[in-house]
């Protein structure tokens, strides 16, 4: 049985298709690329699969449960996480305090004083220590990331959506993430990164799925999927596809 | 710490006015209790949950004529106070319900509209409420002037402390905590697991209890009231002012700013009868100008740091 399962998952606004009739599962311990030119429905996705907004038609299951107008917050307590691309900590609270509130509110028997206590090795895990009694709205846009990676981790996720986490960051500090996301995954927690690096993509990932006007239209290895036409023309238009072609 | 420190010294304070047999300082202490239990429960919603409500009125006049519609039919004080509390508990969590999906101005308007429709109800309702004839409320007994002007400032300033109490409580708890992450990134704290829609009506639900008692206990004090007295407008607005007097988001400014909004309002209009509302109306104007996180952030000012709100 898949973790997470998909079956003609679309929302419209308007007469415009964001997501477009998706299907596909994604399993235990598996780092997911989904990739997409921009506006192709990514973020659109992760806010269906979680709540966020509710689908026009199809159905969501998780861990073999049916997923009928839930939540974000059920969804957290199911054991899905997600980080913004526009990151959003609470910015008047420090650190420990923003990864405090995810242990406290994602999972039952913490104090909020026993959240902040457990809150010092996961800050510790992504590298914030140094930062802990910083207000967020101190951090830079590296360490808010971070957090946000850490809030992530403290709701004891299933499954984690990371909406372009690696985003004006630079190349050590990605290498620094690529680290950490490896080793959730070898815990067993399935990753789906959105992401436009495909240097990172291509490293990490062992399945990437594109997405392009709201359709499902490649799914396969990272090398496939870097040759496959579709994807091509998807990002770099069918002129370019039809010269290589002629060549 | 000095918060607490604070809010003994006012509390104690208060209590003294009794001391002096002067029952013009009594009434005045009763009305700042009043208006610091209407301060306090609105920053419950308005501060630390960052829904700005224009519904307290709303709940004082459900209290008053709750209470007072009881007391008409020989109910005792304490309990028909602890019914007015009740029943605004459940009116504010379904009118919260419904509401707080709205956010800023649309919040504020459509909070501020629940003000005149239960005026309205309380106009029309006459077998009930009098409608615009009043509801006279009958005294219990004949006390004499000075025991029953101290019978009803205790019973508002055990209000008041009850409703510090419990403000504490929320800020310091998983609620306080629930309502920080909602005023901050409301989307990102459903993100984490906080059930929103719980928690903020919890909060509005909260913030009208001790506002409906405090309207049971002015029924009771005045024998008498009328729906534009209950329901009027400046009893919504006034404790959003005390409030950012004393500094949005505290519990203890919030009473702070209600005892000088009273005392600053009762100096300037022996003063300065005829332009009375204009003075109270600059003074707040250059105390958000220049004084924006209140009177709780007055000492950072003063020693030149940053103000973080």
């Amino acid at each position: 049985m898949s973790m997470l399962e998909l079956h003609g998952v679309s929302r419209s606004f308007g007469g415009l298709a964001a997501v477009d009739n998706v299907t596909t599962t994604f399993e235990p311990g598996r780092i997911v690329g989904l990739i997409g030119p921009n506006g192709a429905g990514k973020t659109t996705l992760v806010n269906l699969i979680t709540g966020v907004i509710p689908l026009s038609s199809g159905e969501v299951r998780f861990n073999g449960q049916s997923l009928k107008r839930i939540k974000p917050y059920h969804a957290a307590h199911l054991g899905m996480a997600r980080t913004f691309q526009i990151v959003q900590p609470f910015n008047q609270m420090d650190v420990v305090d923003n990864v405090a509130a995810a242990l406290l509110f994602s999972q039952g028997g913490h104090s909020p004083a026993s959240a902040r206590a457990a809150a010092l090795p996961i800050i510790e895990r992504v590298g914030l220590t140094p930062s802990a009694h910083k207000s967020a709205a101190a951090l830079t846009l590296a360490m808010r990331k971070r957090l946000e990676l850490a809030k992530a981790i403290a709701i004891r996720p299933k499954i984690v959506f990371l909406d372009e986490v690696n985003a004006g960051l630079n190349s050590a500090e990605i290498d620094q993430a690529s680290r950490l996301i490896r080793e959730l995954a070898d815990e067993g927690i399935t990753i789906v990164l959105i992401e436009h690096l495909m240097k990172v993509v291509m490293s990490i990932c062992s399945r990437v799925i594109v997405l392009q006007q709201g359709r499902l239209i490649a799914d396969g290895s990272p090398q496939d999927i870097a040759r496959d036409p579709a994807v091509i023309e998807a990002y770099l238009g069918k002129k370019y596809l039809d010269k290589r072609q002629g060549q | 710490m000095s918060k607490y420190i604070i809010l003994g010294v006012v509390l104690v304070g208060l209590a003294a006015a009794p001391l002096t047999g002067d029952t013009y300082l009594m009434r005045m202490a009763t009305l700042a209790c009043m208006y610091a239990v209407m301060a306090a429960s609105w920053n419950l919603i308005g501060g630390l949950t960052g829904y700005p409500s224009f519904g307290t009125a709303a709940f004082f006049g459900l209290g008053a004529y709750t209470s007072g519609i009881l007391a008409t039919l020989d109910v005792a004080l304490p309990i028909s106070i602890a019914v007015a509390g009740v029943v605004a508990f459940v009116v504010a969590a379904i009118i919260g319900f419904i509401l707080l999906r709205l956010k800023g101005h649309y919040f504020a308007i459509a909070t501020l509209a629940c003000v005149e429709l239960l005026r309205e109800i309380a106009n029309s309702a006459t077998d009930l409420t009098g409608g615009g004839m009043g509801l006279n409320i009958p005294r219990n007994a004949d006390l004499g002037i000075f025991a029953e002007a101290s019978l009803f400032f205790f019973a508002m300033w055990g209000l008041l402390a009850l409703t510090a109490l419990v403000c504490l409580m929320v800020e310091r708890s998983k609620i306080g905590f629930a309502l920080a992450c909602i005023r901050q990134a409301e989307g990102a704290a459903e993100m984490i697991g906080v059930n929103s829609t719980l928690y903020k009506t919890l909060a509005f639900a909260l913030s009208g209890v001790f506002v409906a008692m405090a309207g049971g206990v002015y029924a009771s004090w005045v024998h008498y009231i009328e729906p534009g007295d209950v329901f009027d407008i400046l009893l919504t607005i006034k404790p959003v002012v005390m409030a950012l007097i004393g500094g949005v988001g505290s519990t203890v400014g919030a009473i702070v700013g209600a005892i000088v909004y009273i005392a600053a309002e009762e100096v300037i209009w022996r003063n300065y009868l005829d332009f009375s509302s204009g003075i109270i109306g600059l003074t707040v104007v250059g105390l958000v100008l220049f004084l924006p996180h209140g009177l709780g952030s007055l000492h950072l000012r003063l020693r030149g740091k940053a103000v973080t709100p």
